[in-house]
């Protein structure tokens, strides 16, 4: 789907994500050095739709961080387009789990919150912060404090507040975990809708099988202690998907087989 | 439960009550209460209330004292407080008042309250400009924190009246003796409140921030100062009460005006009536600024509290 030619960003803005032998070790309590991620590589296509999926400690979110640049690597890089990643910037776009919107701006001032840091003209600060504020459902909210919405209103917020920053890659670390399971299906197909019309470089860290099917191109099944590749899998499944349908139930067999493996291995 | 099975025709039937485009379609206002008349009645009960106690207390006293129960020299009722009060304020300097040792006070009051808030407006905006960014600049910067931090710990446990001796050799029996006072009684809230309030701020509330392109400048002025706001006004207003208490124990001790300068005069005087009068003073300055920095933190960060 085509979109409008708008003043700021470019056509050609969206890239790709290339993890290169990635090295991550933390020190636990006790004084002793984990390996968090063991020379990790990992290449991303320029607009497509990656989940990475895997128990709790396998690193995921880890990696998302590094390639935000809130954390460094030991060793290795992460470049996104032909930058190497050294610190966070408006480029790579990250929606928490926790929203971590400001709760002292309205929805609309959170939304223009970007471009205002940029120093983008106030006139075109308000012609994105309105079609950020359509796209993700939220015009009739553009007054409103984020403590007078919902969870899932907040996630909207959060998600258009990164939109509107027009990055090249799109991070989400488990955005939907917090939310009730009806919430999260209508989230879930809302962000594959705009991801369609958008077509940005989503890496997705999820926990959630099901959600890993719902949305990506390609599935990255991580294997724990040190965090690894343990499957990547490429999702041939057409859009709109049904999580009903027998394929699906297939490869969400295939995913929890090896992720139980996984678990039994530690 | 893992997602939503959907029907086969039509994928969204069961979702579609809390889809956006229906949130669009709320009627403006349709989340605020109705006005109805039973809730002005409501008002006035609660009212009522509030002032059921302290009403209370002012008839039984005053019954003590008209009924001879306390001693009115000692003890003097409301109504006399209330007098002298007024006199103090609203009196002339008349002879009449003179044969009755009124002249001291009479018509001062506006000056004294002047004199008293002065100090406390002087001494409590340098313990702002001071303590407000020392504290903000401990809770960002873990070098300032060691600079300083040893030196104002050996600092916080001296009372503010321990310093009433040093201030009076170092300034005499003056207004800058009082507003040292004052700086000193309002400075430790005020820091250690900014510097919990920058501590507090969420991680990701920063992270957030650059990676939406903020500069290290934008994020202390637009995110950090911005989220640590209610734990400074919360210093203010803690800083704002000692301050007052502090004026008192200044005047009556390091400088010859003000209402605290009375109340200790009235002592002298054995005018208890007028220590009440001056303790009422000093209550209802107290409860004012106080109301104002209520106000002020509704403005300002309405949004970090409660109801």
């Amino acid at each position: 789907m085509s979109r409008p030619a708008l003043p700021h960003g470019t056509a050609s803005r969206v890239a790709g994500v290339r993890i290169d032998g990635v090295f991550k070790h933390f020190v636990n309590p006790a004084g002793q050095p984990v390996c968090v991620l063991d020379r990790l590589d990992l290449d991303i296509e320029a607009g497509s739709f990656v989940c990475l999926l895997g128990p709790s400690g396998c690193g995921k979110t880890t990696l998302l961080n590094i390639v935000a640049g809130f954390e460094r690597p030991d060793h290795g890089t992460v470049s996104v387009g032909n930058e190497i990643v050294s610190r966070p910037g408006p480029d790579r776009g990250v929606v928490f789990q926790d929203y971590a919107i400001y709760p002292w701006l309205t929805v609309e001032q959170n939304i223009a919150f970007g471009p205002r840091l940029r120093g983008v003209a106030s006139v075109e600060i308000e012609i994105i912060t309105r079609r950020y504020l359509a796209l993700m459902g939220l015009e009739a909210f553009a007054t409103y404090l984020p403590n007078q919405l919902s969870g899932g209103m907040r996630q909207r917020v959060a998600i258009a507040r990164v939109l509107a920053n027009e990055p090249r890659v799109l991070l989400m670390d488990e955005p939907f975990a917090a939310l009730d399971a009806q919430t999260r299906y209508m989230l879930q197909r809302e962000l594959v809708r705009v991801w369609l019309r958008e077509k940005p470089t989503v890496m997705f860290v999820t926990h959630n099988i099901e959600e890993a099917l719902l949305l990506g191109d390609r599935v990255v099944l991580m294997g724990r202690r040190p965090g690894r590749v343990k499957q990547d899998k490429h999702i041939a499944l057409e859009r709109p998907r049904d999580v009903s349908d027998s394929r699906f139930n297939e490869l969400r067999r295939e995913l929890l087989d090896l992720l139980e493996e996984e678990m039994d291995a530690v | 439960m893992q997602g939503v099975r959907s029907g086969p025709e039509s994928p969204d039937a069961e979702l579609h009550v809390i889809d956006p485009p229906r949130d669009r379609q709320w009627p403006a206002g349709a989340d605020r209460m109705p006005r109805l008349p039973w809730r002005r009645l409501r008002g006035i009960g609660s009212a009522a209330s509030y002032l059921a106690l302290p009403v209370g207390l002012l008839i039984v006293w005053q019954w003590l004292v008209t009924a001879g129960w306390v001693n009115g020299r000692l003890i003097p009722g409301p109504a006399d407080i209330l007098e002298a009060w007024w006199n103090w304020f609203f009196g002339g300097s008349g002879s009449e008042g003179a044969a009755l040792g009124m002249v001291a006070f009479s018509g001062s009051g506006f000056a004294s309250v002047g004199a008293s808030a002065g100090r406390v407006a002087l001494g409590f905006s340098l313990s702002c400009a001071i303590a407000i960014p020392l504290g903000i600049s401990i809770g960002e910067w873990s070098l300032v924190r060691r600079l300083v931090d040893p030196t104002l710990q050996f600092f916080r446990p001296i009372p503010v009246t321990a310093w009433i001796p040093f201030a009076i050799v170092i300034f005499g029996i003056r207004n800058a003796s009082a507003v040292f006072l004052v700086f000193m009684a309002a400075f430790f809230p005020l820091l250690l409140n900014g510097t919990a309030g920058v501590r507090e701020v969420p991680l990701n509330y920063i992270r957030a921030a650059q990676m939406l392109g903020g500069r290290r400048d934008q994020i202390m002025t637009r995110v950090v100062f911005r989220a640590a706001l209610p734990g400074i006004l919360t210093g203010m207003r803690l800083g704002l009460g000692f301050a007052w208490t502090s004026v008192v124990v200044a005047e009556m001790l390091a400088v010859k005006s003000g209402v605290g300068y009375v109340l200790w005069n009235s002592y002298y005087l054995f005018r208890m009536d007028q220590l009440g009068a001056a303790m009422l003073t000093m209550g209802i300055l107290g409860f004012a600024t106080d109301l104002t920095m209520r106000w002020l933190m509704h403005r300002l960060v309405g949004w970090s509290l409660r109801g």
